[in-house]
């Protein structure tokens, strides 16, 4: 086992290998891309990207794949700016200062404001990675089964609770998500279970045909309903760098927006559309001026761009320490982490030291080229805007077939992607949220391993979910995650309006 | 012209319900084993216990659509433009027919055809950019057996 200063050492000797630096530009580029034309996403480009991940080594895969996730974010601010319509979902609370700011003839600026938000935020959250992963893995360490069961319980209610406008909907996504693991071999005990005689679902249904079909199709099958015609401006734009006299007068929006942006990242599944409008909030509730917010303010821009890149260092802090993804491009990841043998949480420091170091250090490089790659593509960003609908749909469904097909070379891959596609796009019309069916299927085989195993340390003893510290605190958390706005609610109806009155 | 669907949630928990009784059903195939604990909570616990719990949700989410007042009634319709989901069920009967097309004649040709067919749905009818566009089946035939050594 490598010491930790070697296992640095070794992540940054790879990091600095040609293909790996081409892996990192790659992936951030492919990354703001993704974010810049409507309706894609970091969940998707990851999902597209992951199973061709498979066949580089470790370390090249996520540097790929992070670089994707932070470019992404970033990326959906352009297209939030100049169109008015957010590239990804993180970047809706950018546009209602954004588009304003463009519309005045300060594009240029209200990009530039945006860029360096994100690469500040990114950074920023890649330091707060960096000093609480060791700590919350060593406190990690002293958790047994009955409490990894409660923490992947933890996770799937919160999601649930937080996806779409129904709970119950989301819980119920959840549920079925965490059963479709229990198709295939038993993991305790080995025997065959709904595998309907098939010999395709002896390992199980794959983790990458069932994200593809139920993120990547759905999306295109929704692109493919109507073709839009994207209206774009002529000019070429550039970004409009401000002078560092102009930014130190933002210093206190960009601190308070990257502490948002990393604590939201850290809640399980609170993404960067949380984060971003959470921030864009406390920056008009602080603001001298909060009647120029929504009309082109340029902390309106700052504080969402900044708190969306800092949720990506944010999310990454529960995953990699606890195994409890802290948004859905995070549990994609996970997702990619078993795919190459590991198992995250407070272990993967010690199995794998010089992976966690080359994420960190990644992730550094990854905001810098950000910066970099951001203002070449503000240049090209109304040409990628224009790339019509008929070009991407036909591509990304073959980039699918051809994701899910590789990963065992076998087309019941492509078939499981094909029905996962239609009943996740009945279901998202349907209002039924996919994100807690995805977190579902990557915990559930922690919560019921750790589940059984509890009940075999206490001989079958249900006690043991609630005689132990933690767990109790887990418990209490999920009661503060349901009940504690309704009961603030409550309180201040009763209370504090009647002693008003 | 748009078509309008009532009770939407009311037929996806019927559905996910029937589903359940039926995995449940199985669950009674699956191997017995011996011990205090593993004959209690072995191989068919934890399904049977997901399957109650998707069933209970089920009923409860049916039992909000039926206590919703009138005035939330109009909530429980959605609407879908007619032309939009024949788009869609057209672009999925495509993707069916390229696996069917890649299973029995392989991975080629099929995909040419497939990317032809998807972008004439979609609108393109030049035929220059029709056949351009269908070129990136083949090519990427070349980048995954040629460079990644993957075969198709």
């Amino acid at each position: 086992m490598l010491g930790l200063d070697s296992a640095f050492m070794e992540a940054v000797v790879q990091l600095a290998q040609p293909f790996n630096v081409f892996m990192l530009i790659a992936g951030v580029g492919l990354g703001i891309v993704i974010g810049i034309i409507p309706g894609l996403g970091a969940p998707l480009g990851i999902a597209i990207a992951l199973p061709f991940s498979y066949y580089i080594s470790p370390i090249q895969a996520f540097s790929l794949l992070l670089g994707i996730y932070s470019g992404a974010i970033y990326g959906g601010s352009v297209s939030a700016i100049i169109l008015g319509i957010p590239g990804t979902p993180p970047a809706a609370a950018t546009l209602l200062d954004g588009n304003p700011m463009f519309k005045q003839g300060k594009g240029g600026e209200a990009l530039a404001l945006a860029l360096i938000g994100s690469v500040i935020g990114g950074i920023f959250s890649t330091v707060c990675l960096c000093l609480i992963t060791p700590i919350l893995a060593r406190f990690a360490m002293k958790f047994g089964p009955p409490e990894y069961f409660a923490l992947g319980v933890f996770g799937i209610l919160v999601v649930g609770k937080i996806s779409g406008k129904n709970p119950l909907k989301g819980f119920l996504m959840g549920a079925v998500g965490i059963f479709l693991t229990t198709m295939g071999i038993d993991p305790v005990n080995a025997n065959m279970r709904f595998t309907f005689d098939s010999v395709n679902l002896y390992a199980g249904i794959s983790f990458i045909p069932l994200l593809v079909g139920l993120f990547a199709i759905p999306e295109m099958m929704e692109k493919g309903e109507q073709i839009m015609q994207r209206t774009t401006p002529q000019e070429v734009l550039t970004a409009r760098l401000p002078r560092l006299k102009k930014l130190f007068r933002y210093k206190n929006v960009f601190l308070r927006a990257s502490v948002i942006g990393t604590i939201v990242g850290i809640i399980p599944a609170e993404g960067g559309a949380v984060g971003a409008f959470l921030s864009y909030g406390e920056a008009k509730r602080i603001s001298k001026n909060p009647e120029k917010f929504g009309s082109g303010a340029p902390e309106g821009v700052i504080a969402p761009e900044t708190a969306n890149n800092a949720t990506v260092g944010g999310a990454l802090i529960p995953t990699l320490t606890l195994g409890v993804p802290g948004s859905a491009a995070a549990a994609i990841l996970m997702g990619g982490l078993m795919i190459h043998g590991f198992t995250p949480g407070p272990m993967l420091f010690t199995e794998a030291p010089e992976l966690m170091y080359s994420i960190f250090v990644g992730l550094f490089l990854i905001n810098i080229i950000m910066f970099f790659l951001g203002i070449l593509a503000i240049r090209s960003s109304i040409k990628i805007i224009k790339v019509p609908d008929w070009i991407i749909i036909p591509v990304v469904l073959l980039l699918c077939f051809l994701g899910s097909y590789s990963i065992k070379n076998s087309l019941f891959g492509v078939w499981v992607m094909l029905w996962a596609g239609l009943f996740g796009y009945i279901l998202r019309k349907f209002e039924f949220p996919l994100i807690p069916c995805v977190l579902g299927f990557v915990l559930g085989p922690m919560i019921e391993i750790n589940f059984r195993q509890s009940l075999t340390l206490s001989n079958g003893a249900w006690s043991i979910f609630v005689s132990r510290p933690i767990c109790l605190i887990i418990y209490g958390l999920m009661f503060l995650a349901f009940f504690a706005q309704p009961v603030l609610s409550w309180f201040k109806d009763t209370f504090l309006l009647n002693r008003s009155k | 012209m748009y078509i309008r669907i009532k009770n939407c949630t009311f037929v996806v928990c019927v559905v996910f319900i029937v589903l359940s009784a039926i995995f449940y059903y199985r669950t009674f195939d699956f191997p017995k084993e011996v011990g205090p604990i593993a004959s209690e909570y072995g191989s068919a616990f934890f399904p049977r216990f997901l399957l109650i719990f998707i069933m209970l949700i089920c009923l409860l989410l049916i039992l909000q659509i039926f206590l919703k007042n009138d005035s939330k009634l109009e909530q429980q319709f959605l609407y879908f433009k007619i032309n939009n989901i024949i788009r869609v069920i057209i672009l999925w009967v495509l993707c069916l027919a390229f696996y069917f097309l890649w299973k029995y004649f392989g991975y080629l040709y099929s995909s040419f055809l497939f990317i032809f067919a998807v972008s004439f749905m979609l609108g393109v009818r030049k035929v220059w950019i029709l056949v351009f566009l269908s070129f990136a089946g083949p090519g990427m035939y070349l980048v995954f057996e040629r460079l990644m050594k993957i075969s198709l």
